[in-house]
């Protein structure tokens, strides 16, 4: 059962849209308006306990899609659905619980935490305020989700200054789940963390995953960490779902040129010293996206098709979808090194 | 070619070592690559020897031999002339490294005539060749362009071009490719490779990445607590380990396969906190009594009481 349906959701950031550029552009003197599409038309849903990897380079919208689905951004257009209900058309009373439901984990554990609430008050503020326990239930509760996340009892008091990275994030994701979420987005929560620390979270948040209880989108850049957490993964690419499919598909048989080549560059412990080949180009600017398939400039195969119209996202296999116009054969093995 | 000697780096006020004896050398077109989590003093490690060490951090101690010069010796001048010319840095953010009020054109030009003796249209030229090297298209034109209208990759592959600009001898990187994305990672890397393979340019890769190294270093020296803990060729090291905390970061890394990582307790140690005996102590799996008494000695390149066996 899906949880959480998102529906062909778009942002659009606008500059010089004000609504003095607007007087001015009546008169002939204003700034010509900017529009980045940072996210264009992306439908997922997101199943009952699953964990959802979304992976993509800078700009392609997997930090704006997440804050969507959290409700702490508004799209420009498509639905977010709660349990098949669109929240933009519930009750206030509703939206709020479903507000509640969806928590996110942010990627700066220090800048997320308030530097003059300590654990124990960061902890309890959303579930006492949202009345989900009673104060005087506030200690054991408060033990109880230190536990859950890995923190000794006697740090309860110590401000965030007082902790190191791994403990601060282990509070950030304490708050989240203090409240009892089904849905928790991760925005590339283990990226700023050192390798032995990233192992932490990432073990707490398998042990998270494997008791249950709420389902989660987890957004990073990090092909190998992606791959590690998650049960589907999806690419993005300049604010367009490229591919989706579960993860062993992905990595056995992805069908998306970019995906291929994502897969190729990131690095692997272990694998064999290589000369590295990248792929050709930048990746182009969000502001002007290059004309049909956003990836037609740098992708080995494109035709006279590409640069003119956008592939639609189109079943290959199995849940297995892709937005590529071809179905290019597979090159041997998907390992790198070769 | 370049070769560091006990080397010992200090907070001048408090006397804390944060670099505490390290030895290397590197070899014309070798890639060595240094890994270390954060505090480990990679960074202090690579600005000690290029002497751009913060305010009140200071050399206490050790040689940084470079073509038969000692560097730590060397009037702050003739070190000057050295660096941008025969050893060339990279560092993490591209923007602290340009000008934002010059063209790139202006402060690569300036970058060759500082060091030699050619016409304005000799070192223009010059730029041109490097930058195109690197991959920026059109780069006749880029030279007159200005940091800020240049994507966060085109940035770093300037300032590499910079580094290139006058073949230097070595190059010092410090987390060059971690802002970036992985495709453009890879585009950085290749041209670093192609570097080191055809001028014989020596490159010190300073990474948290173990993964990213294991792709091209030729050798890996692992940092911890300001010390070198294992120093081994590439293939060696990733494929045995010998120092607990070297396998331990390995087993840290999400691979194809693994359900579990290594759960490696705690936090490196504070510098002016060092426990007795081995820093990795506190946190090794395989600790024992002696390891909280006595400073382990280097055994076969790993700094250990205990290291792990290698399997032949």
């Amino acid at each position: 059962m899906s949880v959480l349906e998102l529906t062909e959701i778009r942002r659009v950031f606008s500059r010089h849209d004000g609504a003095l550029d607007r007087a001015m552009n009546r008169v002939g003197l204003g700034r010509k308006p900017q529009h980045l599409v940072a996210v264009d038309d992306v439908s997922l849903t997101l199943q009952q306990g699953e964990m959802l990897g979304i992976v993509g380079e800078s700009g392609c919208g997997k930090s704006t899609l997440g804050r969507i689905a959290a409700q702490l951004l508004p799209a420009s257009g498509g639905t977010v659905r709660w349990q098949g209900q669109p929240i933009a058309d519930m009750a206030p009373r509703d939206a709020r619980a479903a507000r509640r439901a969806i928590q996110m984990v942010f990627q700066n554990p220090y800048a997320s935490l308030n530097p003059a609430m300590s654990v124990a008050q960061t902890i309890l503020e959303a579930p006492l305020a949202h009345g989900l326990i009673r104060r005087r239930d506030s200690a054991a509760f408060l033990a109880q989700m230190l536990d859950k996340v890995g923190l000794a009892p006697d740090l309860a008091d110590r401000r965030p200054h007082a902790l190191s990275g791994g403990q601060r994030q282990r509070v950030g994701i304490a708050r989240a789940l203090a409240v009892s979420p089904e849905v928790v987005i991760f925005d590339e929560a283990v990226a700023a963390l050192d390798v032995s620390v990233q192992a932490q979270i990432l073990n707490l948040l398998v042990d998270l995953k494997a008791q249950g209880g709420f389902a989660s989108m987890f957004i990073s850049h990090d092909l190998n960490v992606v791959r590690f957490i998650s049960d589907r993964i999806a690419i993005l690419y300049l604010g367009r779902l490229v591919e989706i499919a579960d993860r062993d598909t992905i990595f056995a048989r992805a069908h998306h040129p970019y995906t291929r080549a994502l897969l190729a560059e990131a690095p692997q412990l272990g694998g064999a010293k290589r000369r590295f080949t990248a792929l050709k180009g930048e990746l182009p600017s969000p502001l002007n996206p290059p004309s049909g398939c956003h990836f037609h400039p740098r992708c080995p195969h494109a035709t006279d098709l590409c640069r003119s119209t956008r592939p639609a996202l189109r079943d290959v296999g199995a849940g297995h979808r892709s937005a590529c116009h071809y179905d290019l054969p597979q090159v041997a093995p998907q390992t790198q090194g070769a | 070619m370049l070769s560091v000697e006990n080397l010992v780096t200090s907070i001048a006020a408090k006397g804390t070592p944060v670099v505490r004896g390290v030895s290397f050398d590197v070899q014309p077109g070798q890639i060595l690559g240094v890994v270390g989590e954060s505090g480990s003093g990679k960074s202090m490690m690579a600005y000690s020897l290029i002497d751009l060490l913060p305010r009140g951090i200071a050399i206490a101690g050790g040689r940084v031999t470079f073509d038969g010069q000692d560097l730590t010796a060397m009037p702050v001048a003739q070190l000057r002339r050295l660096r941008g010319d025969r050893i060339a840095m990279i560092f993490q953010d591209p923007m602290v490294a340009l000008n934002p009020v010059l063209t790139i054109g202006e402060q690569m030009i300036e970058a060759v005539l500082a060091h030699r003796r050619v016409s304005r249209q000799a070192a223009r030229a010059r730029c041109v060749e490097v930058l195109a090297r690197v991959g920026i298209p059109s780069p006749e034109e880029r030279m007159g362009a200005y940091p800020h209208e240049f994507s966060g990759g085109m940035r770093q592959r300037v300032v590499i071009a910079i580094a290139f600009l006058n073949d230097p001898a070595l190059i010092v990187a410090d987390e060059a490719t971690t802002a970036l994305d992985v495709t453009i990672q890879s585009q950085i890397i290749a041209e670093i490779q192609s570097l080191a393979a055809e001028t014989g340019t020596a490159i010190l890769w300073i990474t948290h990445d173990l993964s990213l190294l294991s792709g091209f270093a030729d050798h890996v020296m692992v940092m911890y607590a300001g010390q070198v803990v294992e120093t081994a060729p590439a293939e060696r090291i990733f494929a045995a380990p010998r120092h607990p905390y070297t396998a331990a970061l390995m087993e840290a890394v999400p691979v194809p396969g693994r359900t579990r990582l290594a759960n490696l307790p705690g936090v490196p140690p504070a510098l002016d906190a060092l426990p007795k005996g081995c820093a990795f102590a506190p946190r090794c799996p395989r600790v024992q009594p002696l390891c909280r008494e006595q400073a382990p000695p280097v055994i076969q390149g790993a700094r250990c009481h205990f290291p792990l066996e290698v399997t032949p």
